[in-house]
C-alpha cells in the first residue's frame, strides 16, 4: 500500500469530537472493466471499519463495494476531551489494513 | 490474484457459511478482522433477501425517529453523500440498502454508547433508487426510506 492512507480530522467543540475521514482505496466493485484490456477489473474493497476513542472501540463498520472510491466517513465522538485519541483503521478484503489516527486539540 | 476463485466460490457456498460464518470467514480471508462481516447479506441481490439475511424476518416497523438525508438528484452515482441520522434511544446498529444496487446492502454499523447515532458517508448508486435505512434500537427494528434520482454516473457496470 502507499505511504497516503488518507486524512483524519477531528476537531473538539462542546466536548463532542466531529471526526471526518478520507482513506486511499480504489473500492472496486468487480463490475467495472479496464478500458485498455477490456477484463473486468476484480472486486477489492474495505470491508471493515474501526474506530476507537482511546483505544476503546467506539463503532464498527461493515462495508460493501457499494461504498465509493476513496471512502468518507464522518461521525460524532461523545465525552471527548483534548488530548484524547481517535483513530480509524480499516481492513480490506485482501486483508491490508490501514490506520488514520489523530489527538484531539 | 489466487484468492479469486475462492472468493467466487462464497456464492456457492453460501448455506454453509450460516453454519459457521467465523470459520468460513476466517479461512477464506486471513487477516481480516472482520469474522462478523455479514457474507450472505452482502451478496443478497435483491433487497428483500439482504434484509431477511441480516435481520432474519424479525418485525421492523417504520419510523420518523429516523432519517436519511441525501440530495433529491445525484448528478454523479458514483459518488452520492449520504448520512443516516438515529433520534431513538439505545440505537446500537443499523444498516443502508439501495434497493436497486446489483446487491443492495452499502454498509452495516455497530454503535456503540461513545458515537452519537449520526454518521455520513458516501455511496454508489446505480440507477435512481429508494435508499433504506433499518436501525436496531431497544431490541426493535425501525424503517426509513428516501429517494434519489441518479441521473449520471453509477456503479461502473459497463
Amino acid at each position: 500500500m502507499p505511504e497516503d492512507n488518507g486524512k483524519i480530522r477531528a476537531r473538539l467543540r462542546d466536548g463532542v469530537a466531529d471526526v471526518k475521514i478520507l482513506m486511499r482505496h480504489p473500492m472496486e466493485t468487480g463490475r467495472r472493466k479496464d478500458p485498455e484490456s477490456g477484463e473486468l477489473i476484480p472486486k477489492h474493497y474495505i470491508r471493515e471499519v474501526i474506530c476507537e476513542h482511546n483505544g476503546q472501540v467506539a463503532m464498527r463498520l461493515d462495508w460493501s463495494w457499494g461504498i465509493s472510491a476513496d471512502p468518507y466517513l464522518a461521525f460524532k465522538v461523545k465525552d471527548a476531551q483534548v488530548g484524547d485519541a481517535i483513530s480509524v483503521r480499516w481492513t480490506d478484503d485482501q486483508g491490508q489494513t490501514a490506520t488514520l489516527s489523530a489527538q484531539l486539540s | 490474484m489466487k484468492r479469486r476463485p475462492l472468493l467466487v466460490n462464497t456464492g456457492l457456498l453460501g448455506l454453509g457459511a450460516i453454519a459457521s460464518p467465523l470459520a468460513f470467514t476466517g479461512a477464506l480471508i486471513p487477516r481480516t478482522a472482520g469474522a462478523s462481516w455479514p457474507s450472505e447479506a452482502f451478496d443478497a441481490s435483491a433487497l428483500s433477501d439482504a434484509e431477511q439475511r441480516l435481520f432474519d424476518g424479525r418485525p421492523i416497523q417504520d419510523s420518523t425517529e429516523l432519517s436519511i438525508s441525501a440530495p433529491d438528484i445525484a448528478e454523479n452515482g458514483r459518488v452520492v453523500p449520504v448520512g443516516v441520522r438515529i433520534a431513538l434511544p439505545n440505537a446500537n446498529q443499523f444498516a443502508l440498502f439501495a434497493a436497486k444496487n446489483p446487491t443492495p446492502l452499502l454498509a452495516r454499523v455497530h454503535l456503540t454508547p461513545a458515537v452519537a447515532p449520526e454518521v455520513a458517508l458516501r455511496v454508489k448508486l446505480d440507477e435512481t433508487t429508494e435508499l433504506i435505512a433499518i436501525a436496531e434500537a431497544d431490541g426493535q427494528l425501525y424503517r426509513t426510506s428516501r429517494s434519489v434520482k441518479v441521473t449520471g454516473g453509477g456503479c461502473g457496470g459497463g
